[in-house]
């Protein structure tokens, strides 16, 4: 019984040592990679999110097609959002049509469209380990593409998990625009995720939202379903 | 002003909404602990009452209340089926007094009510429909499948004057785009103000409407879309004639700020430049969700230059209220129509909007706001959505 014990032992000091050598050895794009998949259970998936007193279903498709779907509140049932890329579209119930909008509108508080609707990193923006300490990485996120809500991110991520702990966005000017920590880590989804960001501006301490995913689960949907003439079905 | 039976229609309203409300209730099921992901909403249920207040210093003073309700079912055997039931009807009533003498008119109207087969890539509809072509705003050129309701001049919320028609329509989506198409057997008028005798369509074929509409969203971001379609023309005419028309609608970003618009439309006399009308329009909105927004319309009755602002607040900044302003004015004729607006929109559904109308249609009164003469008008709406 004590040589079983003592060989798990070191089975596991084998293990842990290779894991650590492992992601000592990863480069800082393979980094975002593994924090995307933390982040996101699959390439196609659905989550229900809540921000305030707003409930949202939200329907992603890789890093360029979302759908969000207000559920509460009431007054804006039914006010859909499409987002492809850099375009977005808005149901207007009243008319009975999409209306394209623009990206910069709002979706409400501090939480940008970008905070849910583009939910990886990778493939979006370089990225390049800034500091490195024995327990994170602080990488430094430059956006590779126009339109995104954010052109700078200086993401802070744990070693051992992948997991993201805070976030700083920036202008390209690389000026604070707002700072976000990532929380309520629990399964979801299949694996430990962050379903807490709390996001403050960095102008104003008082101005701050947490966006909170209720619900999540891998779905795959027809590519009807991000058309915008679609939309309000 | 008929205070009393006012007071007896908000009563009605007040009663038919608690029985509504309490039917959802009834038919909602217990709260899960755990969040669930609907798929599909069970029930929807509107009811809105409303009532205006308008003066004309040419025509003297008119008043009236006006209260309304809109229910509306929306039906799935299963989460998951193809097929859907939508029934959506209105109901009016109205008390007015214009020039000392009271009135009062009531209507009860079918809206938007289909039957829907939806599968991943096609979606028919059969039933009473209102189709939306158009990508502009203020006159709405490219929405010619459906006839409007212009028998009340003071009701101009587009919502409540296009006139859905008995139609089969189907729309085919693909990657990037779609096609729609549509046949209506039977058309019907567009209802204005004044009472001239029409004639009745009643003819399957003759009497018939139809048209197909080709969308496409390119890689570079303009979403567009050609159509072309067989209607009556929606004028004052004792004998509306079919008439083919064509058109252009389009929409580009450019950046997260800025978006171009535009609605061509050509009928009838294909040559001839009295056949076309066009708005193109330019969105500028900012990050506190501000847009400005500014067109200019061609017609052959008065083209026309329009601004339009609108400013929906946000959590933690004017949370729940929404300020619109629209200016048209005329270049060939001297038309002026100035509308803003205020609304405040609470959490739980309810809302109210008040709106103040300026209108000067000039001395010819031949123009797009013809028959309107000089106005002004007052309008408040108190809705509640549940």
């Amino acid at each position: 019984m004590r040589a079983l014990i003592v060989s798990v032992l070191a089975l596991v000091e084998v293990l842990s040592g290779s894991a650590a050598r492992a992601a000592a050895e990863l480069g800082p794009e393979e980094i975002l990679k593994r924090v995307d998949e933390v982040r996101n259970p699959s390439e196609s998936y659905r989550m229900q999110v809540r921000i305030s007193d707003s409930v949202f279903d939200v329907l992603l498709e890789g890093n360029s097609k979302t759908l969000v779907r207000t559920l509460e509140p009431a007054r804006d049932q039914g006010r859909d959002m499409l987002m492809l890329g850099e375009e977005m579209w808005a149901y207007i119930p009243n008319l009975k049509r999409a209306v394209r909008v623009s990206l910069s509108q709002k979706l409400t508080g501090q939480a940008a469209n970008g905070d849910i609707s583009r939910m990886r990193w990778s493939g979006d923006y370089s990225a390049g380990v800034e500091k490195e300490t024995a327990d994170s990485w602080t990488l430094f996120l430059t956006a590779t593409k126009k339109g995104l809500t954010y052109e700078k991110i200086r993401v802070t991520v744990e070693k051992k998990t992948f997991h993201p702990i805070k976030a700083e966005y920036l202008t390209g000017a690389s000026k604070p625009l707002k700072r976000a920590t990532f929380g309520g880590f629990k399964r979801i989804a299949g694996r430990i995720r962050p379903t807490e960001l709390s996001i403050q501006s960095a102008v104003n301490q008082n101005d701050q939202s947490k966006i909170i995913v209720e619900a999540m689960e891998k779905k795959t949907f027809p590519s009807s379903q991000f058309n915008p003439q679609r939309l309000g079905q | 002003m008929r205070v009393p039976r006012l007071s007896a229609l908000a009563l009605v309203f007040i009663l038919v909404q608690g029985a509504f409300s309490t039917s959802v209730q009834a038919a909602r099921p217990a709260a899960k602990k755990k969040p669930q992901i609907p798929s599909w909403q069970a029930l929807k249920l509107i009811g809105e009452a409303g009532f205006r207040a308008s003066t004309s210093s040419e025509r003297g003073l008119r008043t009236f209340g006006r209260g309304y309700l809109e229910p509306g079912v929306t039906w799935k055997a299963r989460a998951e089926s193809a097929f859907q039931l939508q029934l959506q009807g209105r109901g009016w009533y109205q008390a007015e007094e214009y020039s000392g003498r009271q009135s009062e008119r009531w209507a009860l109207e079918i809206r938007d009510s289909y039957l829907s087969f939806d599968t991943d890539s096609n979606r028919l509809r059969v039933g009473f429909q209102s189709l939306s072509w158009g990508e502009t705003f203020g006159f709405f050129i490219a929405d010619l499948p459906n006839p409007r309701d212009l028998s009340d001049p003071l009701l101009l919320e587009i919502a409540h004057i296009k006139k859905p028609v008995f139609m089969i329509q189907d729309q085919w989506f693909f990657e990037g785009g779609s096609v729609q198409a549509f046949f209506t057997p039977i058309a019907r008028h567009t209802d204005f103000s004044v009472s001239l005798p029409r004639r009745e369509f009643s003819r399957i074929g003759v009497d018939s409407e139809y048209g197909i509409k080709v969308n496409r969203l390119f890689d570079f971001g303009m979403d567009a879309s050609l159509f072309v379609l067989r209607h009556h023309e929606r004028t004052f005419a004792l004998q509306p004639r079919a008439i083919w028309s064509g058109g252009l609608t389009a929409t580009q970003s450019f950046g997260q700020d800025w978006i171009l618009r535009t609605d061509q439309v050509i009928s009838d006399d294909w040559q001839s430049v009295d056949g076309w009308r066009g708005v193109v329009g330019l969105d500028w909105t900012t990050t506190e969700n501000l847009m400005l927004s500014v067109q200019g319309q061609r017609d052959p009755l008065n083209s026309g230059a329009s601004l339009r602002m609108m400013l929906r607040g946000f959590e933690g900044v004017l949370d729940g209220w929404e300020f619109e302003a629209f200016w048209f004015q005329g270049i060939e004729r001297n038309e002026s129509w100035v509308q803003p607006k205020l609304s405040y929109h609470s959490r739980g559904g309810f809302s109210v909007s008040a709106r103040y109308d300026w209108i000067e249609s000039g001395p010819l009164q031949r123009g797009l706001l013809s028959g309107l003469a000089r106005e002004d008008r007052g309008l408040l709406w108190l809705t509640y959505g549940f």
